[in-house]
Parts: structure tokens; sequence; C-alpha cells
């Protein structure tokens, strides 16, 4: 079983850490080059939304995310003390609209829903739980 | 690689950005800046290589949204020409692959046959004349007694109401609000634009207020002194810096408009991105005899410019230009520069900045989508700090358009 805890700050100059981390990850566990980029996306998505527009005061925040990968599944976990937010209620980006019609919010959520399998969020004790799951193998 | 390169080429009329590294959320900001960089510049027609793009996240997706529909509007195009597969897969999962790549047809020309071109070249400006009906008769109408703010002298027998309309624009003193009694602690400079009328509050806010009038709702203002006259508009002039980089003076730019349309005295609009305006505010309603232009109050009565304001916002003007001294209009006018014989009374409505189109630009649509889309931030008397070695000189401007309607 392979697995990887790591905390980034609140910065979005540290989402730069995410790549490095999962580039290293995927030569070790032997994920396709195209699935690391679109994991990559999916925690920047995730973790440069909650640096945006998460946290109501100026202060450092940690953002911890869990990274596994069993039976060809990789498994997200992203745990943030930021105000509640509960990314599945955001509404369903229409993609088939004319660009001047396109609403400028909503995409980061759209990719993050088309690239993962299975989201479930949870709000325990003023946290914010997201956890992600990709079936690495499955053919799309 | 964690950074973005930008390079840029240029195709004659088009600019071709080469982007290298990422645009995530870190970057894509750089990029922005780049873009409105060249937009400001005056390049409307963009094309993006993005072969060399490892990442593009959503906030990357977003810059090239709002910059792909910033350059519609202004009938130019942003789009990619060519870009890497990790960057068309995330394209095609937000379905913007195709739009994003799509290069527009031809702008449409849309100068209709009566309309005749000039253009010529001064102080370092392009001036391109349109004649639009340059027939028409524009009624100019005088208001108020401009003499009576030296004294802070206005009760209410001196007021005139204004109403906002299609096609009237005017400036002088005054305040939003039906009656005197109302609006007797606000009056300041206000500017009229056709159905909106905005003015600055000479109540120590400093904050303009401005009312867009829509179907029932009619702007209202009650003015202390001042002028107006319908925009039926002889002429079209198109004013721009030869290379990017010089400005242009009021006076200047007064003494070209004169010397295109031939005419001595013209009531003009118009919508110009400034480099750094000059003039001055009330900032007390300049009633019941209290002290204003007197020293040591006028330091807190009167906003002055200390320096050079708003360089690079979008500008309205509305005023009038005279060469022709007449006892009714002297009141009104104030010398341009000294030793000019030019007489002018000018007020601006600062905005934030937004690109303009270069042609087919609609003045009632022009001034309904500033004030819809960006912020309105001042309002000033344009004047002219002619001081000896400390004076800031003049307002100036980078580019623009002037309606033109002569009063002769």
């Amino acid at each position: 079983m392979a697995e990887k805890v790591f905390s980034i700050n609140n910065q979005l100059a540290e989402i730069a850490v995410i790549a490095d981390t999962l580039e290293s990850l995927s030569d070790e566990w032997n994920i396709p080059m195209n699935i690391t980029l679109s994991l990559n996306l999916v925690l920047e998505e995730l973790v440069s939304n909650t640096i945006l527009y998460g946290y109501d005061d100026t202060d450092e925040h940690k953002i911890e995310i869990h990274l596994s990968f069993i039976d060809e599944i990789v498994s997200i976990q992203i745990e943030d003390d930021g105000r509640e937010f509960n990314p599945l209620l955001v509404a369903e980006v229409d993609v088939d609209l004319p660009i001047e019609e396109r609403k400028i919010g909503g995409l980061g959520i759209h990719l993050v829903r088309k690239i993962m399998d299975e989201i479930v969020y949870e709000r325990i004790d003023n946290k914010n739980i997201l956890r992600l799951t990709k079936n690495i193998r499955r053919i799309e | 690689m964690n950074n973005l390169e930008i390079v840029l080429e240029k195709l004659s009329d088009e600019l071709i950005i080469k982007c290298t590294g990422r645009l995530d959320a870190n970057r894509a900001g750089q990029l922005n800046d780049y873009v409105d960089r060249l937009v400001r510049e005056g390049h409307y027609q963009i094309s993006l290589d993005l072969t060399g793009v490892e990442y593009l996240s959503s906030v990357g997706i977003r810059t090239l949204i709002s910059q792909n529909k910033n350059l519609s509007a202004v009938n130019g195009y942003f789009r990619i020409k060519a870009m890497s597969e990790n960057v068309r897969q995330v394209l095609n999962m937000v379905g913007l692959a195709e739009i994003l790549g799509q290069k527009p047809g031809k702008p449409k020309k849309t100068q209709s046959s009566g309309e005749k071109n000039n253009h010529f070249e001064a102080h370092g400006f392009n001036f391109s004349l349109t004649a639009l009906s340059p027939k028409n008769q524009t009624e100019l109408n005088f208001f108020g007694d401009p003499e009576l703010l030296k004294i802070s002298g206005y009760a209410n027998k001196d007021v005139t109401q204004i109403k906002s309309g299609d096609n009237k624009f005017g400036i002088g003193l005054g305040a939003l609000g039906d009656t005197f009694d109302d609006c007797k602690d606000r009056f300041g400079e206000f500017i009229q634009l056709g159905k909106s009328i905005a003015y600055l509050p000479g109540d120590g806010s400093k904050k303009p207020d401005y009312i867009v009038g829509t179907g029932q709702l009619v702007a209202s203002l009650t003015a202390l002194y001042g002028f107006n006259f319908t925009g039926n508009f002889s002429y079209l002039v198109r004013f721009e810096s030869t290379d990017h980089l010089n400005t242009i003076s009021v006076s200047d730019l007064a003494e070209n408009l004169t010397k295109i349309t031939g005419s001595t005295q013209l009531a003009v609009v118009m919508i110009a991105e400034s480099a750094g305006l000059i003039g001055a505010s009330i900032n007390a309603s300049p009633i019941d005899g209290k002290k204003i232009f007197t020293f040591p109050e006028i330091k807190e009565t009167v906003n002055f410019t200390t320096e050079p304001a708003h360089n690079k916002a979008l500008t309205l003007t509305v005023g009038l230009f005279s060469n022709m001294a007449t006892a009714e209009n002297k009141k009104y006018l104030r010398p341009l520069s000294p030793n000019n014989p030019m007489q002018a009374h000018l007020h601006s409505a600062v905005f934030s900045y937004v690109a303009l189109k270069k042609t087919d630009i609609n003045l009632a649509e022009t001034i309904d989508y500033l004030f819809e889309t960006t912020e309105l931030k001042d309002i000033l008397h344009l004047a002219n700090d002619s001081r000896e070695i400390t004076g800031l000189g003049e307002s100036r401007f980078v580019q623009g358009f002037c309606w033109i309607a002569p009063v002769d």
C-alpha cells in the first residue's frame, strides 16, 4: 500500500508543492503521466479555490492532503479549516453555451467532476473534508 | 517547470503570444496583465501559441475566456492558434477547445456611403474626421449666473431644472434632486451625458454619484449654472498617437478640432483615455455666502489635482471650445492656457479603464457601457495650472473620439 500525507500553507505560491509532490509520487507508484496531470489539476483547482475564497481572515492556515494508491485506485483527501464549502453543491456549468453566455465561475469544479469517479464531502469539527477517488485503469 | 514564460511575435497587424510553462492560479495573472498592456497599446488582434503550455487550470481558462470576451467586444479577437495535447484535453473537458480556437471573420465595415473620411497628422497624432451630418444645427443654452460662485451667492431663485434625455449633454454646478432645499448642501460639478447625469456632491464626501435614466425613470438635477446642448453632431474625430507614446494636451486638441471642422465655437463630447488630468472640484456647496475661494478655507473647500491624476483612466468629457467671445458665453468660459485666444469649459467623468473600439463606436452605447460595467471614480473641472515652475500644465490624453457640434 502506498500512502503520502503532506500539508501546505494558504498561499498560492505553495501550489507548486503539489505539482512537485505528485510528480515524484507518480514515478514511485508508476502512474501514467496524463493521469498525474489530471490529478494535479484536481488538487490545484480545489486547493487554490480554498486559498482564494475559503478564509475570512488573513492568518496562516494549513491545508492537509492525503494521497493513497491501492488496487489501481487513487484516493485524495483534502482537509482545511476554512469556511464551510461543499463543492458538490456548485451548479453544473453548461459547456454547450456560446462563449458570450459563459459564466466565469464553476469551471474548476466542473473539471474535478469530469476527472474523478467519486467525490464525498463532509463537515467535521469545523473542517471541510473532501474525499475523491479515481480508478486509473478504468477505460473511459 | 514552475514558471510561465511569455514571448511576443509580431505578424503585421496580428500579435502572437507564445506561452511556455504553466497557466495556473498562480501565473494566469501574469498573462492577463500582459494582454491588458497590449490592448492599452492598441493591439486588438491577438493569437496565442500554447504548444509550450504543459498545464492549464480553471483560473487560466478564465483568463482566456475573459480576454476573448473583452476583445470581441471591441471588434478584435483573442484566440488560441495552437495548443499542446494537455491544454486541448482540459479545454475539451469544458467544451471550449473549438470556441477559443476560432478566428473571427473580418470585422464588418458599416460606414455608410454618405460619410466622408479625412485624415491628417499633427502634434505626433493621427486625426481622422468623419463627417456625420455637417448641416446639423445645435442649439446651445446657457443658464444661471457663474459670477455668484465667487461669493457663494446662490439661492432658490437662481436654479434651473435639468432632466436627463437621449442626446442631451451639458455641464455646470448642480446636484441630483428636485428642489433647491433638497440639494443645497450638495451642489458640485455635474456632467449630463444623455440619459445619465453624474455629479460630485460638494458635501465633502468626494464620492461621485449618478443616475442612469431608464424607461420611466428620468434623472433630475437642480442646477445653479451651466450650459447644455443637443447632440446633433456634425463630425466625429478620432485621435490616436502615431507611436503609442505621444500624449496630447487639451489646447493642442482644441486647436486641431477647430482647424479640421473650420468652426470657431464647438460643443464637444469626448471619450478618451487620459494621460493625466489637471483640474479641480469644489468640496463645499456654494450657498449662504460660504467662504470657498479664500485662504485658508480653500485648502478644505476646493480639491485641486496636486499631480496629474487618473492616468490611463477612461474619461467622458463634455464642454465647449470657443475662439469667439460674446457677451453671452464669456462668463461661462476660461482661457485654455495663457496667451491662448481659445476659451473653454470642460468637465470630465473619470471611469476605470476599459478598451475602446477603434471603429464603429456609438456614443450612447459607450456611455451606457461605462456606467454599467466600470466604476465612476471622479468628476473634474479641467483647468490649466499655469504657475511658473510648479505649474502642472494641462490635462493630456492618449487617444479618443470627439463628437463635435459647431455652434457658430
